[in-house]
């Protein structure tokens, strides 16, 4: 499909501090179902959890913006079980990890389905032609790996994150995140060992 | 920390998280009323944002002239990058209600269509929405992108037209319908959810549907008692392309909108049949008892896996095939047509039109009774080409449209070009040039949809898609990054539909392009 579907409301005007005390209002205004509080929640941390879905299924994404209407539409609706404001951002990360996971295994599910499998991607033309290879490539690989290697393994590689970090946002313990880091990277190595795109990258950082 | 993992080709890490970098980071400036929310910790970003080319690519040995070759693509493709971000429409959506204002709605918590007739919603972005009699439901929201549409109970049908910022919710029971650009009817009684959707895509999701379940056209989803069935309506066949006497101009004009065909002589305003109660045909759908919770879900996946059903999930088509590109309402196009049209026929042909050359018009009869695989079946028995070469312009189009609704792409386009080309005058032409425009934007050929856009245009300047294919032009334009033919798309569609359903679209691509092109 190559429309792209935004449910999700244009930002409003509004301070954009993200301070904790502010989260703090904003989870209050939530939970009294505020409209306007969405609107500032999408635009306090929209950006972010754009990033974190980026990271984990690609910026070459269709549906990412459908993606990232179901997180917005979670948070809204789960925001009554958010207990300490201050954790909104951790929160929203999980989120964003636990529904990105879900695309992920329904996508699996019904790989092999034609409708499902002709989605076109979404170029990166601010990436060179042998980028662009590199980032399918190691999306497809991606693909190959299990989701709970896969999401933790993203967000280490492409966001930096560390054990803690991907930890909390992968909803692990840390030796469980640690372990399966070490999993994944085996299995990312062995995958793409011998590809004919990612193989001068492995070795030399480039093509 | 020593026992992390040390990232296996650390450049390869780097150039990704940095390309991905800039594409947030363009997303986020293509937001109007965000434009300093730039607060990744990577300042490279904010060098791309004025399309610097230095986002962190490793050190490479290049000579002067490909580096600044490099800076041009990037500036370019930078600048570029600001075209290819939708945006949401500047105004919130307007809509009149049967025959009251805007302002009504408000006042209206709740909107119960009349025992004995329907209630049309109209938008001021095209789009319509009309629930059935005796229905009941409300309108949630209305934002600058679309309506959140909650059906209480009854049936309702809605006509969304597409544009890139399109979005809607239409929500019965617990179930969601999310929508960017279709055609289906819903209905929700007595717990039990029914979808028939016409043209494009939607996701369903909620209960016993878990995350969501996609949904493209030529198919019908029915829960019912945690029993979830998708199955091809195609037997039945979509709602036939008949003119219909006294309908406005608006109506005509929407089902031209995304090519939805014309109402069928039970239908009304909207111009779809509400889903209907019969048994599925045998051996077409797939059915599952299914709880909640993940189990449920598991089975719903096993029911989309089970290889060699012949259920909805179960199709071998390419998607393409199941999102028909309906061109238009032929009835528009063509005052032969308008005379002409029968029920069940997806385009008839007026009477006293010689038989086709080829002779057996046994796929014409299949045609008529809404047989499309078979009629496709018995018109290639007696050779494609064969009937593209000899066959009238109405049965052209019809045998186009037999292509189309069996799910061969290739065949309905060379139909549609036959048309095209053999009859370059007929205004059944300007239908075949607007599908093959609309065939290949979705096949992801935008600059051969420009093409056929700008033909259109040039050839039927007046014609009923006119303003449509203007916009088409606008989106093909973009899609193929192409600045200055999108800002020219732009403003001939700016001139012609001020106030169109892409207009904004337009808007956002003359700001952009004026703000941020190199």
């Amino acid at each position: 499909m190559d429309r792209i579907l935004r449910i999700v409301p244009a930002p409003a005007p509004v301070e954009a501090s993200t301070d904790a005390a502010d989260d703090e209002r904003l989870v209050a205004a939530l939970k009294q179902r505020q409209p306007q509080a969405f609107e500032t929640l999408i635009h306090r941390h929209g950006a972010h959890l754009r990033r974190v879905l980026t990271r984990v299924l690609g910026a070459h994404d269709t549906e990412q913006a459908d993606v990232m209407q179901e997180v917005a539409m979670s948070a809204w609706q789960g925001i009554g079980s958010l207990t300490d404001a201050r954790a909104l951002k951790a929160w929203l990360t999980q989120i964003a990890v636990f529904t990105a996971r879900g695309v992920i295994r329904r996508r699996r599910r019904g790989r092999w389905l034609a409708l499902l499998g002709e989605v076109p991607d979404r170029p990166l033309p601010w990436a060179g032609p042998d980028l662009q290879e590199a980032a399918r490539a190691v999306y497809a690989i991606f693909d190959r790996m299990p989701v709970d290697e896969r999401i933790p393994f993203a967000l280490r590689m492409l966001d930096g994150l560390d054990l803690e970090a991907t930890a909390q946002a992968c909803g692990m313990s840390l030796a469980t995140v640690r372990r399966r880091l070490v999993r994944a990277e085996r299995r990312f190595q062995k995958l793409a060992r011998g590809h004919e795109v990612l193989e001068p990258w492995l070795r030399e950082g480039q093509p | 920390m020593p026992d992390e993992p040390r990232p296996p080709g650390e450049g390869l890490w780097r150039r990704l998280t940095e390309a991905q970098n800039v594409a947030l980071a363009a997303e986020e400036l293509a937001r109007p009323d965000n434009p300093d929310s730039l607060d990744h910790p990577d300042g490279r970003v904010r060098a791309a944002r004025i399309g610097a080319p230095s986002f962190g690519r490793p050190v490479r040995r290049v000579s002067p002239g490909r580096l600044a070759g490099a800076v041009a693509a990037v500036a370019v493709a930078a600048a570029a990058l600001f075209l290819l971000i939708p945006r949401q429409p500047a105004g919130r959506l307007r809509v009149q209600v049967g025959s009251a204002a805007e302002e009504a709605v408000a006042a209206v918590p709740s909107l119960v269509a009349d025992a004995q007739a329907d209630l049309p919603l109209r938008f001021s972005d095209g789009s319509a929405v009309t629930f059935r009699a005796g229905s009941a439901g409300r309108l949630e929201s209305l934002t600058a992108s679309g309506s959140e549409i909650v059906l209480e109970r009854g049936a309702l049908t809605a006509h969304v037209v597409h544009a890139l910022t399109t979005a809607w919710v239409v929500r019965a029971g617990p179930y969601r319908v999310r929508v960017t650009g279709t055609r289906f009817a819903v209905s929700w009684r007595a717990g039990r959810l029914d979808l028939s959707l016409f043209e494009g895509s939607v996701i369903v999701d909620g209960s016993v549907l878990g995350a969501g379940v996609p949904l493209t056209a030529g198919r019908r989803l029915t829960v019912a008692s945690g029993v979830v069935r998708i199955e091809p309506f195609q037997a039945a066949g979509p709602p036939p392309r008949v003119a219909q006497q006294g309908r406005g101009q608006n109506d005509r004009l929407n089902d031209q909108r995304d090519g939805a065909p014309a109402p069928s002589a039970r239908s009304t305003d909207t111009g779809e049949e509400a889903p209907r109660d019969e048994a599925p045909s045998p051996g077409g759908s797939k059915a599952l008892a299914l709880g909640d919770g993940p189990r449920a879900r598991d089975a719903l996946s096993r029911l989309a896996g089970e290889p060699g059903s012949s259920g909805a999930f179960m199709t071998d088509e390419p998607r393409s095939a199941t999102s028909p590109t309906s061109p238009t309402s032929r009835e528009g196009a063509s005052e032969d047509t308008t005379g002409a049209s029968r029920p069940g026929h997806p385009r008839s042909p007026r009477p006293g039109v010689r038989a086709a050359r080829a002779g057996d018009e046994s796929w014409l009869a299949l045609a008529e009774d809404r047989h499309y695989s078979e009629a496709l079946a018995a018109a290639r028995r007696l050779g494609w080409s064969n009937l593209c070469r000899h066959l009238d312009a109405h049965r052209l189009l019809t045998l186009a449209d037999v292509a189309r609704y069996s799910g061969a792409r290739a065949p309905a386009r060379r139909a549609f070009e036959s048309l095209a080309r053999r009859f370059p005058h007929d205004r059944l032409a300007g239908d075949a040039v607007f599908s093959l425009g609309r065939m290949a934007f979705e096949a992801g050929h935008p600059a051969e949809a420009a093409r056929w856009f700008r033909r259109y245009g040039a050839d039927w300047p007046n014609g009923p898609l006119a303003d449509e294919a203007a916009g088409r032009l606008v989106e093909s334009a973009i899609r193929l990054q192409d600045t200055k033919a999108a800002r020219a798309a732009a403003h001939a569609y700016l001139a012609r539909a001020p106030h169109g359903a892409q207009a904004s679209l337009a808007r956002g691509v003359l700001t952009d392009s004026t703000d941020g092109a190199p």
